[in-house]
């Protein structure tokens, strides 16, 4: 409403309660819109798009408000709405970079947990690299140590993308180290997914594989869901296992078993997560488990180092500029000869004594 | 993603999804799937024009089935592609609600 002289105005207006208990005489109502969102450069009238406020002014004076008024009015008007469009521009940005600032904690937080600078253990080389599509991803991997002499080695997919996911990277990474205390991985299996499941709420699920490396070659894992690692063996590529598995946290009754293989000295085996194999170019087609292991064959004699980069260019050729739409994690682990080992130490130990 | 019902025989309810099954996919049709699971007897969800299923997309038609099934009552699966079966199978959802090729075999699962 916007009215001047109340006497000339609508019947309704001039016997309005508030008009005739405040012996009201003229009133303004300008409304303060957001101009800054732009015009349309082919329009002939601004773009009234948001509406930020009123300025409202009546006065019980005989005379009503003059078109100078008027004037006046509309200028401190369009000025208000200014100032107030501005004030909000900058409580957006503060809130922005507020939130950037508790993102890249996050990300600061995800990153030191995992491991970082992969070192070589004795009986295998190891590399990983891990690009989330968000500034925090659901992908997740580990590497550590357990007191009995085997290597425990984790890759996990949650479910979803960002900082929901990337929270409950951080609850199954508390959860699997546990396994340094000695508990059987499907007894951790099987109680991350009561407890996701009782906690159906959080809304995520997750695909992970577990592997025990002993420096004798047996290598044990338990699986959940996630893509079969691929297994380098004198020239040909294979995956480790076929069918399927549950997952963590969708299915109350899933439950989880053991498997076992011998690894043969120079064996690769590549684990990855499903970001890899449905990477989509910008025809929407994937990458696909064939090309995967067409780029493995291809850099398999390469150092781990080589063959991590070789395989993540040819993701990222496919992608051809393509936007990430999924974390993508790949983690190549080779396994050594335990007599190279002895033979390395017995070499150290005989020029130790020759420099003596 | 679309979604679309047609009761059929028997209170059966059958869904249709069409599209992709993404993220954005689960999201659009989580809440009317889970009306579903409410009020269905017997759910056949046709996954034929299912082009793609993702991770969060698993969890869509999950969640609703395990809740019908806490009720006693029945879902089947029916028509997926290629893609999405393997990805079904791979996670062992074909051991928690049956996949059919067949819609008489589906129905006549469901009954």
């Amino acid at each position: 409403m916007i009215n001047e002289d109340l006497r000339l105005a609508d019947l309704n207006v001039q016997h309005a309660n508030s008009v005739v208990m405040q012996f009201l005489r003229s009133a303004v109502v300008i409304p303060l819109y957001n101009l800054a969102c732009g015009y349309d450069v082919q329009a002939t009238e601004p773009a009234y798009d948001e509406l930020l406020g009123t300025l409202y002014l009546d006065s019980k004076g005989n005379i009503p408000f003059s078109a100078l008024d008027r004037q006046i009015l509309d200028a401190l008007g369009a000025q208000a709405a200014n100032i107030l469009n501005n004030a909000r521009l900058m409580q957006r940005e503060r809130e922005r970079q507020r939130l950037e600032q508790e993102l890249s904690i996050a990300r600061q937080i995800r990153q030191a947990l995992v491991p970082q600078g992969l070192q070589d253990y004795p009986h295998f080389a190891i590399t990983g690299i891990h690009r989330p599509c968000h500034e925090v991803g659901g992908d997740y991997f580990d590497v550590f140590s357990l007191p009995d002499g085997r290597t425990a080695i984790l890759i996990a997919d949650v479910a979803g993308k960002g900082l929901g996911a990337a929270l409950l990277t951080a609850m199954l990474q508390g959860s699997l180290s546990g396994m340094t205390l000695g508990v059987e991985p499907v007894k951790v299996f099987e109680h991350l997914n009561r407890f996701l499941c009782d906690r159906a709420i959080v809304g995520r699920h997750a695909t992970m594989f577990f592997g025990l490396i002993d420096p004798n070659g047996m290598f044990e894992f338990v699986r959940a869901g996630h893509p079969s690692p691929l297994l380098f063996r004198r020239g040909a590529v294979s995956e480790l296992y076929t069918g399927g598995s549950f997952l963590i946290g969708l299915i109350e009754q899933a439950s989880f078993t053991a498997s076992q293989i011998r690894l043969e000295p120079d064996d690769t085996l590549l684990l990855f997560t499903d970001g890899v194999i449905e990477a989509e170019d910008k025809d929407r087609n994937l990458f696909g488990l064939e090309r995967l292991k067409e780029a493995f064959v291809h850099h398999s004699e390469s150092s781990l180092d080589a063959l991590q980069s070789g395989i993540f260019g040819a993701v990222e050729k496919f992608l051809g500029g393509a936007q990430q739409s999924d974390d993508i994690t790949l983690l190549a682990v080779r396994y050594r000869k335990q007599a190279d080992r002895i033979g390395t130490l017995l070499n150290i130990q005989l020029e130790a004594t020759e420099t003596l | 993603m679309t979604i679309s019902t047609e009761p059929m025989e028997a209170d059966i309810t059958r869904v249709f999804l069409d599209g992709r099954l993404d993220i954005e996919g689960a999201a659009a049709i989580d809440l009317k799937m889970n009306v579903l699971a409410g009020s269905a007897k017997f759910l056949l969800i046709d996954l034929q024009k299912v082009s793609f299923i993702g991770s969060m997309g698993l969890r869509s038609i999950v969640i609703p089935a395990q809740n019908l099934r806490r009720r006693g009552e029945k879902v089947a699966l029916f028509g997926p592609v290629l893609m999405v079966e393997e990805v079904l199978k791979a996670s062992n959802i074909d051991q928690v609600i049956p996949i059919f090729h067949e819609l008489d075999a589906a129905v006549a699962a469901l009954r």
